[in-house]
């Protein structure tokens, strides 16, 4: 996350009241903390880091990744949803466009979609080409298998790793433009306001983001299109609201 | 010479929307693409078309929420927040709600938008009508306002979601972008006006049809659920060359323009 934090600050231009320095270190701070309140996270995440695979790998820390990396999209999921409850609540007190609001949203089903799919396609690679292999597999066999399952997850990695940080780099300029200090940044400004962002990074940013979404998303879509399943418990008045909306614009 | 299936804006929305009133007709033409084995490209046209009515009905719901918070920011809270968390919305209070959407109503122009704030009402009743049972007749305001908006950018998910489906299910490959003013349709324009025709936006997939027959050499079918363009097929293919066609019967048509033997075009 260190990485992710400076080069994520240099790619924008933040307001002048603020030092890079002392923000990253703020962000890290912020980091450690919710590490170290979150006693189960952060269980997860050493373990996963234990269980990372890497030759030679043995049978029982393969499938500990798997069960690891199933917990961690639950868990991403979770903290998804509550993420998005506060979105929901930010968008009031703003005059910002609200597709960003959306938009961003929909980033976060699309990591919770994202993990999901880490999770079955490595628990997939791993069951055929690791621990249902017959009879005593050759270490090359092994290794080669290691090596094809990061070829395989190489190009979405990579894409997600660009849509995280377009999304964290749109939120970033949002808030830091609407807060006058590093205590109001972490305490969340009361009103985001569209007149304090500087208009030509937001566009920009705001584009930045809408076009990594769009793209990381069809390419998921052919990874795994059961994740884009309707949902069965969709809200019926807002369903409505929807549908009569849409077919008004269409018939006009 | 080539045919090519183009599939509008009614068809790609309606699909997945489960529109009861269009919803059958776009069921088959699903069904027929799918057993057909027939590949669709979309417009650009209707891309951009698509991408701007989501964020219109995104931006309208957005408003119509951001507007309901302030006036029960007013009524229930005197304008503070920290009043508004402990305050609850019950029957009582719908006559202000209904004033509030009846004055937003008053400063619209267009029926459009009166037709919108009229959907918006019945959305924020509903909802309130589906919280009361759960809380006793007594609705936590910020609860409330909050499910309105979780909800509203579910279906925003959802909506996304839905268009992946139905470009999937339909098996529908990206053009490339048509301008649509890269081609001039003036006479056709002319035509379809004296019948009282002039929807811009069918206008515009027209013109980048007609471009793309004259620059690719294709026969675009276009396949819409909508009446109006429907009733205009004989003028548009007159002068554009382009077949349009019900959604109902697209499939067949495309087929019949396939076994035509077209003839040899000259350099």
């Amino acid at each position: 996350m260190n990485k992710f934090y400076s080069e994520s600050l240099n790619e924008i231009s933040i307001p002048k009241r603020f030092d890079k320095e002392k923000l990253h270190a703020f962000l890290m701070d912020a980091l450690k903390n919710s590490l170290n309140k979150d006693e189960v996270f952060r269980k997860l995440i050493i373990n996963v880091s234990k269980n990372y695979p890497r030759f030679p790998l043995k049978a029982t820390q393969a499938s500990e990744y798997i069960r690891l990396l199933k917990s961690l999209s639950r868990k991403v999921a979770r903290e998804g949803y509550k993420l998005n409850e506060i979105i929901a609540f930010d968008s009031y007190q703003s005059d910002i466009p609200y597709i960003i609001f959306s938009n961003n949203t929909l980033g976060n089903y699309t990591i919770s979609y994202f993990h999901e799919y880490k999770a079955r396609a490595t628990g997939e690679h791993f069951r055929r080409n690791y621990l249902l292999v017959r009879g005593r597999p050759n270490l090359p066999d092994r290794k080669r298998a290691i090596q094809n399952y990061f070829q395989m997850m190489k190009p979405i990695q990579k894409m997600f790793q660009a849509l995280i940080k377009s999304q964290f780099k749109l939120w970033l300029l949002i808030v830091l433009s609407n807060s006058e200090s590093i205590k109001e940044f972490a305490k969340g400004p009361q009103f985001l306001s569209l007149k304090k962002i500087d208009q030509k990074q937001f566009e920009s940013l705001a584009t930045e983001h809408s076009e990594q979404l769009e793209n990381f998303r069809r390419e998921l879509y052919q990874l795994e299109p059961d994740l884009f399943r309707p949902t069965p418990d969709s809200d019926e008045p807002t369903q409505t609201m929807w549908q009569n909306m849409i077919m008004l614009r269409i018939t006009e | 010479m080539s045919a090519r299936m183009y599939p509008d804006v009614c068809v790609l929305l309606t699909l997945d929307f489960e529109q009861t009133l269009l919803l059958r007709k776009c069921t088959l033409f699903k069904q027929s693409i799918q057993r057909l084995n027939i590949n669709c490209y979309l417009l650009s046209t209707v891309k951009k078309i698509r991408k701007a009515i989501i964020e219109e009905v995104v931006e309208a719901g957005g408003n119509a929420l951001r507007g309901l918070w302030f006036h029960l920011s007013m009524a229930k809270g005197a304008g503070l927040p920290y009043i508004l968390e402990n305050a609850v919305l019950t029957e009582e209070d719908l006559p202000g709600i209904k004033q509030f959407f009846r004055e937003k109503i008053l400063t619209q122009q267009r029926d459009l938008s009166k037709d919108q704030i009229q959907i918006q009402e019945v959305w924020a009743i509903d909802t309130f009508r589906n919280m009361e049972n759960s809380y006793n007749g007594r609705v936590p305001v910020i609860d409330y306002l909050k499910r309105l908006s979780i909800k509203h950018n579910d279906y925003y998910v959802e909506t996304k979601n839905s268009i992946l489906r139905t470009e999937n299910d339909l098996n529908l490959l990206d053009e490339e972008p048509v301008n649509p003013n890269s081609v001039q349709i003036t006479d056709l324009k002319k035509a379809l006006n004296e019948v009282g025709f002039d929807d811009d936006e069918d206008l515009n997939h027209i013109s980048c049809l007609k471009w793309l027959k004259q620059n690719r050499g294709y026969v675009p079918v276009f396949a819409t659920a909508d009446r109006a363009l429907y009733e205009c097929k004989d003028i548009i293919y007159e002068h554009t060359g382009v077949v349009v066609e019900d959604a109902l019967y697209a499939a067949s048509t495309y087929k019949s323009v396939m076994k035509k033997p077209w003839p040899v075009r000259r350099a």
